[in-house]
């Protein structure tokens, strides 16, 4: 039915056969289950070649609960890990946003550095290795030119000091190159805790590294793109920043800590739209109500609204993938019947002959699930695929077994909507029902 | 004295009266049929007349008076009625008795010859019976008056033909003996009751008061009396005689003849009594229904004496009536025009016909207009009538034809409801009107319609938020909805342009397709996804493995540089290397550890798709990688 890739990789295979059996997104091999959503993919792969060739990107994914928001910011991550991307990527929470005063936009910051992830190191922790291949492209041109690598550093470096708190970025990544060039280990380590954005206070890190500015809640958007200009002088193409659960802008109860942030949105995207960044591409996930919500939702913030509507013209079936915002649909019971195959290849190592259930048994197992869930069984997959992989574990290691029996007796939980609970700490969601003493 | 009997048709001046057509007797002298005392119906001339002060309420009348007994006032108002044509419907009963105690002497006492027989009898028992019939509310004289005329009056033949009903003058007043003989032969012969006799008979029945919308709009009443009356009884009410047949013994009324006898007569198939009970019950029923449906009507005329032509007055006539009206024609013309077919036909507000319009200083027109549209056959959502006379300002209203089903409506109201660019209370009030159900599938409808219309779409999501919450719904569902709507839109979702098109005033609605099988998985659909995901597989499969067939055109800067070159021999004397051994292959060449193991590895993925060096403490070497790399 589908193609599958001629092998899948053991390693690709345990992956994600792991993780889906966990609940969760897998980081590999993404391309042996995705489903469908080839327009969304090319328009992203667009954005990944502009930000590759210098430009920027700004998309806001948009899917429902179960739609596999997660799903696709993985399966675009890894893509731009392939295209010689950095990839960076976080969660948003309470205590990490894009804006605030208390730390959480730092916190926020250092979350992002520890998941910095290149091709070579796609589980994340990348800092230092960007930071040395910089070096070491320094150390081969200067070797080549016959030139003294420090020079050749100061020069390349020059070139960030024109930006917003370049010079201080520069001081940093020469202070590396120092300790590496004397060995000295520590003023290495405190040039990647600063690049991290781990430093508390201005103090320490003029103690340790002699610059007068740190990373704070402040600067995090002007060392996002600093930090793009630096990967792209380190030999990559561009900068990738992948914001997950931007609903938790949307919870939060304080009016004014929320429209910040909404603020804050407005200007990376004005930025990303009129090419004010170089090599930098947001992908934020984030249900409907975050976006649509009039009251809090991004449409609550007039300045995004009109920047957000829907393409007038996209309408009846057309669509526009040209907008900031891309759309996923949500999965239908038949994109859900190719994921079940899809699987159902991965497990099987992209082998046929070792397939462990026939199509009749998909069907059984989907009939199962609309039994036990009801008719929408395939609008919260999550629960559905975790029976299925765990399903085709047992059938792995009990040859004996056969499905048709066991088909019937996998337990589906019902899955909640986190987000439709009330926001945390506001009882029954309205604003105007409570109210907070700073 | 025979010589004191006045002939029918001969006049005679009794003090300033003037009685023109006789049936009295007049005189001085003519002994009562007893045979002692006056004849009470002798108008003695010479007994005083108090004209100028006539007693018309017959105040101190006697109940078998007789003239020469009453108060000179009486005789005045005797006299007077007598020479108005003893018509006066509030004649006291003396009166009438008086004059009945007359024409019974003439003709059951006075010897006549048969010439004089012929000639006046059938005038004396018209005559008779025309009271009968205009003072048929005393029951004593109706009784005497009934059987004298079964006694005397020459047999009628039931099957004749009745012709025309007599047309009924004010209500209540009684309709002459031509019209009550065509009932009896209706009855006699067993025929139905015309529609035009129904009402004749309906209209002069003096005891069964008739409601006031029958009374101030007896035209109407009277055209919808009429055109209803096939549909309630068919060809027509069956009348009944009752089984006693009038005649028998006949003892007369008038004092003057009291011991001359009774007279035997046989009772007579042609003189039955009609059973009037049962007719006016049925009769009285049916007009009440009319009345009911003109009750609107009558009491806008009681508001607008003037407005019996207002398009406001017409709206409240009853459906019967409203065809062919000339004032609802034009409406009807353009109805005709504009709504094609039974499904939902969207038309702006201000396409609707002169003189109707949504807006809030009109809005009462537009309750005209849906009673106009029900009563002509169509319908329109949001009805005014529903949401108590508060008609939302619509942008636009949403026609179907009758009979429009319930799914019709709530799509006709759904349709014209997304239109709205705000929410507004007229919303709230359409939705409450509903029932909860309804309410649901309403809001989910212009959810859907909605999202399929992108213009302007913050203030339709804003809609939609209160929306939902109107109908207990939930903001996310709202969210839920319009998202799923952009994404994956239903079929027959409005994909109609808003921009005014001169030449066409509405916009057909496809109607909605049949509801799809309950099989689980669509083959088109899954057929298409099947596509789609070989296409993105093929897609994915060529960015993943892509390195492999590196692209020419870019820039090659793949070829190790010196010091790696050096490193790579180095490498390939172990698979396996520990972080600070590896940092001591490095440090000669002057290369950090990270990046090293990095640059390297990205030679690797362009040559060979694959890592060369993974893991950071201890390092281990791919040979296969090494191979290819150097």
């Amino acid at each position: 039915m589908t193609t599958p890739s001629a092998s899948i990789k053991p390693k690709d295979r345990d992956a994600i056969l792991l993780s889906l059996g966990a609940g969760i997104v897998p980081r590999t091999g993404h391309k042996h289950i995705q489903v469908g959503r080839t327009a969304e993919l090319k328009a992203l792969l667009a954005d990944l070649l502009r930000i590759a060739q210098g430009g920027s990107a700004f998309r806001l994914v948009v899917g429902d609960y179960g739609a596999g928001k997660t799903f696709f910011l993985h399966l675009v991550r890894a893509i731009a890990l392939e295209k010689k991307l950095v990839v960076v990527n976080a969660d948003l929470t309470p205590d990490k946003r894009l804006q605030a005063t208390a730390g959480q936009a730092r916190a926020l910051y250092a979350e992002l550095m520890k998941s910095m992830a290149t091709r070579s190191r796609p589980e994340g922790g990348a800092m230092a290795s960007v930071l040395e291949r910089f070096v070491t492209l320094a150390v081969s041109a200067a070797q080549e030119a016959g030139a003294s690598p420090e020079a050749v550093i100061r020069k390349r470096l020059a070139r960030l000091e024109e930006c917003v708190g370049g010079f201080d970025l520069a001081r940093v990544v020469a202070a590396y190159w120092q300790g590496f060039d004397k060995g000295d280990d520590r003023l290495q380590a405190a040039a990647v805790r600063w690049l991290r954005g781990e430093y508390a206070t201005r103090s320490e890190a003029r103690a340790d590294l002699g610059v007068r500015a740190i990373v704070d809640d402040a600067s995090f958007y002007d060392h996002l793109k600093l930090l793009a200009r630096f990967v792209r002088m380190a030999g990559y193409e561009g900068l990738l920043v992948c914001l997950d659960e931007l609903v938790n802008l949307y919870k939060l109860a304080h009016t004014q800590a929320r429209n910040a942030n909404y603020e804050r949105i407005l200007t990376i995207l004005n930025d990303c739209l009129q090419g004010g960044a170089e090599g930098l591409g947001f992908l934020l996930g984030g249900t409907p109500e975050f976006l649509l919500d009039t009251r809090r939702g991004l449409y609550s913030y007039p300045a995004l609204q009109s920047r957000l509507a829907e393409n007038a013209f996209a309408t009846g079936g057309l669509i526009d993938h040209s907008g900031p915002i891309l759309r996923l649909s949500n999965l239908t019971a038949e994109d859900f019947y190719l994921l079940l195959l899809n699987i159902r290849n991965v497990q099987a190592g992209g082998d046929e002959s070792r397939f462990l259930l026939p199509e009749t048994a998909l069907t059984a197992f989907l009939d199962h699930c609309s039994r036990q869930l009801g008719d929408k069984y395939f609008r919260t997959p999550r629960t559905c695929i975790k029976a299925f992989v765990n399903l085709l574990a047992v059938l792995d290691q009990n040859p004996e077994a056969k499905w048709e029996a066991l088909v019937g007796t996998v337990a589906v939980e019902s899955e909640r909507d986190p987000d439709l609970e009330p926001p945390e700490g506001v009882p029954g969601g309205d604003e105007l029902a409570t109210f907070r003493l700073n | 004295m025979p010589d004191a009997w006045i002939p029918p048709g001969s006049a005679v001046t009794v003090g300033p009266y003037r009685i023109a057509d006789g049936m009295i007797y007049v005189g001085s002298d003519l002994r009562a049929g007893a045979g002692w005392g006056r004849e009470a119906a002798l108008i003695d001339p010479a007994l005083p007349i108090r004209s100028d002060e006539p007693d018309y309420l017959g105040v101190g009348l006697s109940y078998r008076p007789s003239y020469s007994q009453l108060s000179p006032a009486c005789r005045a108002a005797y006299l007077e009625w007598l020479a108005g044509g003893r018509a006066s419907p509030n004649a006291p009963l003396g009166y009438v008795f008086l004059f009945y105690f007359g024409l019974e002497r003439r003709l059951l006492l006075d010897p006549v010859s048969e010439e004089i027989r012929a000639a006046e009898w059938p005038i004396l028992i018209a005559e008779i019976a025309r009271l009968e019939v205009r003072y048929w509310h005393f029951g004593d004289f109706r009784h005497h008056a009934t059987h004298l005329l079964a006694a005397i009056s020459p047999p009628d033949d039931p099957d004749a033909a009745i012709g025309e009903p007599e047309r009924p003058g004010e209500p209540g007043w009684p309709l002459g003996e031509a019209f009550g003989r065509g009932l009896r032969r209706l009855a006699a012969s067993r025929r139905p009751l015309p529609a035009d006799w129904a009402f004749a008979w309906l209209w002069s029945e003096p005891p069964a008061p008739l409601r006031t919308p029958a009374l101030r709009c007896r035209a109407e009443f009277e055209a919808l009396f009429k055109a209803r009356y096939a549909s309630a009884f068919g060809p027509g009410l069956r009348i009944k005689s009752r089984k006693t047949r009038i005649g028998g013994r006949y003892h007369p009324a008038s004092p003057s003849l009291a011991y001359c006898g009774s007279i035997q007569t046989p009772g007579r198939e042609d003189r039955r009594l009609i059973d009037t009970d049962a007719l006016r019950a049925k009769l009285m029923a049916f007009a009440g229904a009319c009345c009911q449906d003109l009750d609107a009507y009558s009491r806008y005329l009681g508001r607008n004496p003037a407005g019996s032509e207002y398009l406001a007055a017409v709206a409240l006539l009853p459906r019967e009536l409203l065809a062919g009206h000339p004032a609802a024609v034009p409406l009807e013309a353009w109805l005709e025009r504009t709504i094609p077919g039974a499904g939902p036909t969207l038309v702006p507000a201000s396409d609707l016909p002169p003189g109707f319009g949504t807006e809030s200083a009109r809005r009462d027109t537009l309750v005209v207009l849906a009673d106009l549209a029900e009563k002509l056959g169509y319908g329109f959502e949001p009805d005014p009538r529903r949401t108590g006379r508060q008609a939302p300002a619509v942008t636009h209203l949403a026609f179907f034809r009758a009979p429009g089903d319930g799914r019709v409506r709530l799509e006709c109201l759904a349709l014209a409801l997304s239109r709205l660019p705000a929410f507004t209370k007229d919303m709230r009030a359409c939705l409450y009107s509903l029932k909860p159900a309804d309410q649901k599938w309403v809001v989910r409808r212009i959810g859907t319609l909605a999202a399929g219309m992108a213009l302007d779409q913050p203030a339709r999501i804003g809609l939609m938020e209160r929306l939902y919450e109107s109908a207990g719904m939930g903001k996310q569902q709202a969210y839920r909805d319009f998202h799923g709507q952009i994404c994956d839109p239903e079929p027959d979702a409005l994909t109609t342009i808003l921009a005014r098109d001169r030449d066409r005033t509405t916009y057909r609605i496809p109607d909605p397709p049949p509801p799809t099988s309950g099989q689980p998985l669509d083959p088109a659909r899954l057929a298409r996804r099947i596509r789609e995901t070989a296409e993105v597989a093929s897609l994915l499969g060529a960015i993943f493995t892509e390195s492999l067939e590196e692209d020419p055109s870019a820039p090659s800067n793949d070829a190790p540089g010196a010091p790696y070159r050096q490193l790579l021999r180095d490498l390939a004397r172990a698979d396996r290397w520990s972080r600070s051994d590896f940092q001591a292959l490095c440090r000669p060449l002057g290369l950090p550890v990270d990046g090293t193991i990095e640059s390297l590895n990205d030679l690797a993925f362009d040559a060979a798709g694959e890592l060369l060096l993974e893991g950071t403490d201890p390092i281990f070497v791919s040979n296969d990688v090494l191979r290819m790399l150097t």
